[in-house]
């Protein structure tokens, strides 16, 4: 039985596949950087999530009892100054991955019985995010394939979706328009996230928000979403006086 | 005369959206792929047969310099479980669904300024029917993009996202749902492009949800 973990070199990932791994699982890791692969204690392939024979990689690990795709890239700043190839490659590697690889998945047998599915969404389904808008797409386009794919697996078999919110990673400081100590210091370490998700998909919830943060965040925002827009446009996307790729 | 694009107007509802405004007495510019041949003359528009999934270069050639409206509602679906979905079904609905309109939505962008944008999605998007996994999750990434770039043209360009329900097109012969007695509910074509362009006037976002479509299969059954 295999838990695999994609995005699995840095970030969220890699504390997922680290917590798998401390608690006796038998982790296959996946990301493009071979370098930090290396380090993790884990089973691992460096492989390119968009290629052909992606998901036949995957599959030949049969039979995989949980697979946690979290693997994601993006691009920020206004939507028209980002350049076309990289709003095209933000929906190949964070919406179409993650789907072509699970039917793949599906269509190989490749699931143990009672398997789980595991997206990570972004806390922006419930807002919208300007300044990232294919990131944007991406998430809600994960988010709502869970939730039909919880519709067609066999009975006991199991798909969610995770909301984080900030987290303390390369991608934040890769992305985000604010990167001063205090910021970053109010961000949640990927060790409690990946912790809070681990007891989640145990639980077999179907949505998954982790930690008190991240779920007041998602309330605000479902209760007053324009407002939440708002504010998120002057925070982030009025910061960002240059795309980030 | 104000001018509008509509894509995937050679069929469905895009084709009864060139009528409603054609009717209006709009400019418009039509494409879908089928050959001009094949369409004309009944339609009463400028048409560039184009595949929007290689790119729009040559659309954007023959588009003049300002839109008030642009319609992007090209789409097709595929019903069936997910293990159905081959690598290339997901790759041409991703491509198709979500990526040609948010790149055409960036390229007509200058155009664009002072004017309209609507995305068609569908009641699908939310997700949560088994067999419409993979079409439902290419228009709710379409739903997320219209949603964040409402807020980023904010003040340049209305960014609509309009959602039309289950609609008597040949889409879902082309999807393979088969002959399911549901189909007899759908609303015709002409009624959801019309209620789609009343949104677009009023500047206002819509879902036409399962009170619509049954409002417009009673008032169907009366006539
Ligand atoms: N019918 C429904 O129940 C329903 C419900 C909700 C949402 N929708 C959405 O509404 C929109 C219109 O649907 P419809 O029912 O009118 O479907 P339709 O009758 O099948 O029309 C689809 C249109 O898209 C064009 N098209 C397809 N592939 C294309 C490509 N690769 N490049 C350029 N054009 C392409 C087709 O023309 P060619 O074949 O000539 O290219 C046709 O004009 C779609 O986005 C659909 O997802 C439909």
């Amino acid at each position: 039985m295999i838990t695999v973990i994609t995005g699995a070199a840095n970030g969220l990932g890699r504390a997922l596949a680290l917590a798998s791994h401390e608690r006796g699982e038998d982790v296959l890791a996946i990301d493009l950087d071979a370098q930090s692969l290396e380090t993790l204690p884990t089973k691992w392939i460096a492989l390119d999530l968009t290629s052909a024979d992606a998901a036949a990689r995957i599959a030949s690990e049969s039979p995989i009892s949980r697979i946690i795709h979290s693997a994601g890239i993006s691009g920020t700043g206004p939507f028209e100054s980002i350049p076309a190839e990289h709003h095209a490659r933000i929906l190949a590697l964070n919406l179409e991955a993650p789907v072509a690889i699970t039917c793949a998945l599906l269509r190989a047998q490749a699931m143990a019985p009672g398997a789980t599915h595991a997206f990570v969404g972004s806390l922006s389904t419930y807002t919208g995010y300007p300044g990232a808008v294919s990131y944007a797409a991406s998430k809600d386009g994960l988010a709502s394939f869970a939730a039909s794919l919880r519709k067609s697996l066999p009975d006991g078999d199991h798909a969610a979706c995770i909301f984080p919110g900030p987290m303390a990673t390369n991608h934040a400081a890769r992305y985000a328009p604010d990167n001063s100590e205090k910021t970053v210091a109010a961000r949640q370490s990927t060790e409690e996230a990946a912790a809070l998700i681990l007891k989640g998909l145990d639980a077999r919830k179907a949505v998954i928000v982790p930690g008190g943060k991240a779920r007041l965040m998602a309330t605000v925002c479902k209760l007053a979403p324009g407002l939440a827009g708002r504010l998120l446009k002057k925070a982030l996307y009025e910061k960002l006086t240059e795309p980030r790729l | 005369m104000p001018h509008a694009l509509i894509t995937g107007a050679s069929d469905g509802i895009g084709r009864a959206l060139v009528d409603v405004y054609h009717a209006k007495e709009w400019d418009i510019t039509a494409t879908a792929r089928r050959p001009a041949e094949a369409i004309m003359p009944e339609l009463p528009c400028a048409y560039v047969p184009l595949d929007l999934t290689t790119g729009a270069e040559s659309l954007l050639e023959k588009l003049p310099p300002k839109l008030d409206l642009a319609i992007l509602n090209a789409g097709a679906g595929k019903v069936a479980a997910p293990a159905d979905h081959s690598a290339e079904d997901v790759a041409q609905m991703i491509a198709l669904n979500t990526t040609a309109p948010l790149l055409l939505a960036q390229a007509l962008f200058p155009r664009l300024e002072g004017g309209t944008l609507a995305f068609i999605g569908s009641t699908a998007a939310r997700g949560a029917h088994k067999d419409f996994s993979v079409y439902a999750a290419t228009k709710a990434a379409l739903s997320g993009a219209a949603r964040s770039l409402a807020l980023e043209w904010e003040g340049l360009v209305k960014v609509l996202m309009l959602h039309p329900g289950p609609t008597a097109t040949t889409m879902h012969d082309k999807a393979g749902l088969g002959d399911i007695a549901a189909r007899r509910f759908f609303t015709p074509p002409a009624k959801v492009a019309a209620s789609l362009a009343d949104a677009i006037d009023r500047g206002k976002n819509r879902r036409l949800g399962a009170a619509y479509t049954a409002r417009h299969a009673l008032e169907g059954l009366f006539k």
